[in-house]
């Protein structure tokens, strides 16, 4: 597709890109609303799930990546599994995420922590290929100026011996990881945009 | 029989001892878990988030490790492990050539379908079965009152994870009652306890963990069980704090249910990591199964 015809070619709708990352078809939701009272943590959602799906269908891009919506979703996939439609509302949540870090909208103040806490765990997979917990805490604590909440959690864990820092579980093939990360993530579906 | 073990990040840290009564209840019933050789982290929480190929690139890269055990099938204590690694299958079914091309960039050699995937908890109570598991039992429960706890990923979403009902789940439940243990009727096993928010959103899990907490006491549980860190962690770790925020107290000790299996069977309380739960846990199990 040729740069200079790029203003010309119509951008695809939120609809078309969360068909083409996740493969749910949102336009099948009639916005029953199930999705939304299953879910466990609607209540600190600025838009709820069901009114979340309607935004994609109506492609109100700003309104949909804006809202702490996407960041608050636990995975939970009571969702998904209740849908008469079969839409993965979930997945759909997955995608919407996914375009909001690429093209690089604001996280919400109120969800900021959840941005730093998925940002910190992937930083520490990459590295090592696995996840050493106590360098996740740190690391998450110092990126979120979070640093005197939990202490007294922190103490009785490594109390237990659940937290070790002397302990840093690295794979052998930790040079695998570097491809693994850069294969997945310039996936070919970004190709034919 | 002879199952690849993956055994997860949490397990070789704050949920060590999953890890041990694992070992502990498969030596005892005779399965060999054949640790999956250099396996990385399957991502949990975080990789799906942000790029769903980046999650099953990492699962992927297990399940080709977990081939050369030589084993049918893999197993993860931990749920949210068990259903990234049946997702990264699941979906190298869906979109077979794309997502190979994908693995071969990332030097990973695995096909959909070649290791079969399950919990720990589904390969104890289906492969193999909870009828055997009884015939062992030497030490019954004594009719401790225990909520099953399920949480999400063990049995959602539904068409993935293709194990047990995912509304009202009953593998633990008969588990339990095979072993001596009388399993509560109650609203909250497959609620959330707030998995992924546990470090960003801790006043949305404590308010999760109070709900569920106070419908497992309103319901009669004098302890919870449930097969995953995350669950654990956040049901027991968080419950103190819970507590205070609602003015009450719960002491409701939260097992594995690896840890009462392996109490039934006979397995001494150190071998099974009791002592590290953090509600104390000790004494209401050595009670209900006579020192």
């Amino acid at each position: 597709m040729a740069d200079t015809k790029a203003a010309d070619v119509k951008s695809p709708t939120l609809l078309e890109r969360v068909l083409d990352i996740a493969h749910e078809h949102v336009e099948h939701c009639y916005n029953c609303g199930k999705c939304t009272a299953g879910c466990p943590v609607a209540f600190e959602m600025d838009i709820p799930p069901q009114q979340l799906m309607r935004m994609v269908q109506l492609n109100k891009k700003e309104r949909a990546l804006k809202a702490n919506t996407i960041w608050v979703c636990a995975s939970f996939e009571m969702c998904s599994a209740r849908c008469p439609m079969d839409v993965g509302v979930a997945e759909t949540m997955d995608a919407l995420r996914r375009i909001a870090v690429e093209e690089d909208y604001p996280v919400p103040p109120d969800v900021k922590t959840m941005r730093i806490f998925h940002d910190t765990f992937l930083d520490c997979i990459k590295r090592c290929g696995r996840l050493n917990e106590h360098e996740l805490i740190g690391m998450y604590k110092l990126k979120s100026l979070k640093l005197t909440e939990d202490v007294g959690l922190g103490i009785r864990l490594f109390g237990k011996q659940k937290l070790k820092p002397w302990h840093f579980a690295k794979i052998r093939n930790a040079d695998q990881m570097a491809k693994l990360f850069e294969a997945a993530l310039s996936g070919d579906d970004d190709d034919d945009h | 029989m002879r199952v690849a073990y993956y055994p997860g990040c949490s397990l070789d840290g704050t949920a060590i001892e999953f890890d041990q009564s694992a070992h502990s209840m498969c030596e005892a019933l005779g399965i060999e878990l054949v640790e999956v050789p250099d396996w990385n982290c399957c991502g949990a929480s975080s990789a799906h988030i942000v790029n769903h190929d980046l999650a099953v690139a990492l699962g992927a890269r297990n399940l080709a490790l977990a081939k050369e055990t030589e084993a049918e099938a893999v197993t993860a204590p931990c749920a949210a492990c068990f259903a990234r690694l049946k997702f990264a299958d699941y979906q190298l079914g869906e979109e077979p050539e794309r997502l190979g091309k994908m693995l071969a960039k990332a030097e990973v050699d695995y096909e959909a379908g070649q290791m079969r995937v399950g919990s720990l908890l589904e390969t104890v109570t289906c492969d193999y079965g909870i009828d055997r598991i009884k015939d062992q039992v030497v030490k019954p429960l004594g009719g401790l009152k225990v909520a099953c706890y399920y949480g999400c990923l063990l049995v959602r979403p539904p068409g993935v994870a293709q194990f047990d009902d995912h509304e009202n789940p009953r593998s633990m439940d008969n588990l339990m009652e095979a072993i001596g243990a009388e399993p509560i009727d109650w609203s909250y096993r497959v609620e959330c306890c707030g998995g992924a928010l546990a470090l960003g959103r801790v006043d949305v899990v404590r308010k999760l963990v109070g709900d569920i907490l106070d419908n497992a006491v309103a319901s009669g549980a004098e302890a919870v069980v449930v097969a995953c860190p995350l669950c654990q962690g956040n049901l027991d770790w968080r419950q103190t704090q819970a507590a205070a925020e609602r003015g009450t107290e719960y002491n409701l000790p939260v097992y594995y249910f690896t840890q009462l299996v392996g109490t039934a069977l006979g397995v001494l309380p150190h071998k099974l990591g009791i002592e590290k739960l953090m509600t104390p846990a000790t004494e209401l199990l050595a009670s209900k199964v006579g020192g």
